[in-house]
This record gives structure tokens, C-alpha cells and sequence, in this order.
């Protein structure tokens, strides 16, 4: 297997939800119009999703995790105070219901495809680097990189691999971090650091094995 | 196993290309149709109660000071009902306009006056206008004739007109 390059400037994660303010659409929702809860929910529903998703790395699973998030959020509405950020607060909400998920389904394979990559993964000229330049052992490096590092998430406890996603996958600051797990900054860090140690113990053995 | 390093940045550039693990395109255009359906499918399976209803377009806080004002309101009309029934009401006379049907129809029933009415009549009776009350002037003995009785429909009572009132004062 190819070396990989130096490591370059890391891509930047997708940025913290920084969008047009929320409290208008929440307070008419509050008020029972499914027009403006519609809105939100099309604001949310990718960051949504993907939290389901990449604690699940299962497609349905996470359609349903999120949906269930959705509707839990809709009927929990009225008692939303407004003293944190809307998707502060949709988060824990999905966070929460995966954990119960994963509790009732810890031993369930993971159900993933090389489909589920969007085309600029192939693209990417970091993973390009990465595998190899061959078109179909690079089809296959990425495929086997993709389910090797779900496999390796998965073998973290639910609370480390929450931390790695919010924040290497997701964006997330440790501050917003600690709200939705509902722990203090501290214990995000030291959470994140075991988890990335974790991972990049794996990541040297899938490139010896490579 | 290799020892684990502390420089991260490897394996979060590999984390951060899980980005680009998504649902099949156009999976977000009827996300949030789904949910909004499924939200309108459980409110029309339980539908609110008459008093849900009635509220709905209230919040619980006007709609107490609109149940407030109404019990006021209500409690005010009984009240004035209430009293204007019970309190009697006088006439020009002075004398309760309750009591003038039966002081004429009954003049015995008047406290200390004994009156009888023969009905013989005289001129005087008419220009004193005293005739239809079957009164009398002191001294006089009054004798009407049938035409000073009520007019018909004066008092409503039922056989009202058969009763001739008697009015006689005592000679001296």
C-alpha cells in the first residue's frame, strides 16, 4: 500500500451550526404551526441524520433514529425554554435515543456499502493518497477503509464514539459537546483524546495490513 | 500493535472524510414531508376534546380572564334580577300598585274601611270622577247605577265584572 503524503492543513470539519436564528420558527411552532416546524426541520435534518447515522453506521437505522428524533422533538416542544440553542437541544434529543437504540441493539453488524459514499470520497485527493491509485483497488481501498473504520467506531463505547463524531466528523465545539452529553468540557477532551488514540492505534494496523 | 502517538492529525483527516457517508440522493427532499405527515396523521388520530376545541385558539392565559369576565358579568345580571323582583315598585297614588287590583276589587280587604257599593248613582258622581271606584263623599250615600261598574277589561281578574263593589258610609 502506497505511503501517505505528509500530512497537509486537515480538511476542515463541517463547520458548527452557525445559521439564521431559530427562535421565530420555534415560537410559532410552539404555537402548533407545522409550516415553521417544517422549516426547522429542514434545517437540521442532515446534522440530524448523520449524528444517527455515524453512531449506527446503519442507513436504516438512522432514517428511523432520526425521524423518531424529529417527532420526539415535536411533542417535547411546548417545554423547550428556549435557554439553549434549538439544535443544541434537538441534539441531545437524538443523542439520547440512539444511546437507548444502541442499548437494545449492541450486537447488530454493521449494514454499510460502498454506495453510501458520496462521489467527491472517491475524489478526495486525500484518500486517494491514502489507497491505492488503481481504479479498482481503489474502489476497494475505499470500501475497505470505510467498513474497517465503522467496525473500529463501533468497538468504542457509545459515549467515545458520540464525542469523535461530534466533533472530528461533525464540528462541534467541546462547549456545545458537553451540553448535549450533558458532562463538562473536561470530560469531553478526555473522552475525545482515548477515543482518537483508540482509532489511530487501528488506522496503523489497517495500513500494515494494506 | 504500534504505539499510539499523540499527533491525531492522520486519523482525523480520515474521520473527517465520513462526511462524505450519505443517504442516496434526494433522500432529504421528503424528509421533513414524512415528518410533518406523520405529525398530522397521529393529531387526526386523537382528536381534542370539546374543551381542547374551545380553547385552542386561546392560550390558558386569556382564556381565564375571558372565563373571569363572564362569571363577573353573569353574577352581575342575577344580581340585579334578583333585586328588581324582590323590591316593590310604588305608584302615583302612593299606594303599591300591587295592591290597588285588590283594594278595588275587595275594597273590604283595605285596613279599617268598610265600604259598600250600591250601585244608584248621581250627577255628581261623574263630574267628581269618583263613580268607577264606587267611593263616596262623606254625608252621601252613594247609589250607582250598573254603568258606574269597572270598565270590562279594566282588571282581568276572571269574574271581575259580576262583583259589584259596595261602599256605604254609615248615617247619622
Amino acid at each position: 500500500m502506497k505511503e501517505p503524503s505528509a500530512p497537509s492543513d486537515l480538511p476542515a470539519p463541517t463547520p458548527s451550526p452557525e445559521q439564521p436564528d431559530d427562535r421565530p420558527l420555534v415560537a410559532r411552532a410552539k404555537e402548533g404551526d407545522l409550516a415553521a416546524y417544517d422549516e426547522l426541520v429542514r434545517r437540521h435534518q442532515q446534522r440530524i441524520y448523520g449524528l444517527c447515522y455515524h453512531l449506527t453506521s446503519n442507513h436504516e437505522d438512522a432514517n428511523d433514529l432520526a425521524q423518531d428524533t424529529f417527532m420526539k422533538a415535536w411533542k417535547a416542544l411546548k417545554g423547550f425554554k428556549g435557554d439553549a440553542n434549538f439544535y443544541t437541544w434537538l441534539y441531545r434529543i437524538a443523542y439520547n435515543h440512539c444511546l437507548n437504540h444502541l442499548k437494545t441493539r449492541r450486537n447488530r453488524t454493521p449494514h454499510l456499502s460502498l454506495d453510501d459514499m458520496d462521489f467527491n470520497a472517491e475524489h478526495d485527493p486525500e484518500m486517494v493518497a491514502l489507497v491505492s491509485h488503481n481504479t479498482p483497488r481503489r474502489a476497494a481501498g475505499l470500501g475497505e477503509l470505510q467498513k474497517s473504520l465503522n467496525a473500529a467506531l463501533l468497538r468504542l463505547s457509545e459515549e467515545h464514539r458520540t464525542v469523535v463524531v461530534l466533533h472530528d466528523v461533525q464540528g462541534l465545539p467541546h462547549e456545545e459537546i458537553a451540553k448535549i452529553m450533558g458532562c463538562n468540557q473536561g470530560t469531553v477532551r478526555s473522552r475525545l483524546f482515548y477515543a482518537r488514540q483508540q482509532l489511530q492505534a487501528w488506522l496503523s494496523d489497517f495500513k500494515k495490513q494494506s | 500493535m504500534s504505539q499510539p502517538s499523540e499527533d491525531f492529525s492522520e486519523i482525523r483527516r480520515v474521520l473527517a472524510w465520513k462526511r462524505h457517508e450519505t443517504p442516496p440522493p434526494g433522500y432529504f427532499n421528503s424528509f421533513s414531508a414524512k415528518i410533518i405527515a406523520r405529525i398530522e396523521s397521529e393529531q387526526l388520530a386523537a382528536p381534542p376534546t370539546w374543551w381542547e376545541h374551545l380553547l385552542a385558539p386561546l392560550n390558558w392565559q386569556r382564556g381565564l380572564l375571558g372565563a373571569n369576565i363572564l362569571i363577573c358579568a353573569g353574577a352581575g345580571i342575577v344580581g340585579v334580577a334578583a333585586y328588581n323582583a324582590a323590591r316593590p315598585v310604588a305608584g302615583d297614588d302612593g299606594v303599591a300598585l300591587s295592591e290597588t287590583p285588590a283594594s278595588l276589587l275587595y275594597p273590604e280587604s283595605r285596613a279599617g274601611l268598610r265600604t259598600s257599593f250600591t250601585p244608584t248613582g248621581s250627577a255628581t258622581d261623574g263630574a267628581l270622577g269618583l263613580a268607577s271606584f264606587g267611593a263616596s263623599l262623606p254625608g252621601t250615600t252613594y247609589q250607582g247605577t250598573n254603568d258606574h261598574t269597572a270598565p270590562a277589561g279594566l282588571f282581568s281578574l276572571p269574574g271581575m265584572n259580576d262583583l259589584q263593589p259596595r261602599f256605604v258610609m254609615p248615617t247619622h
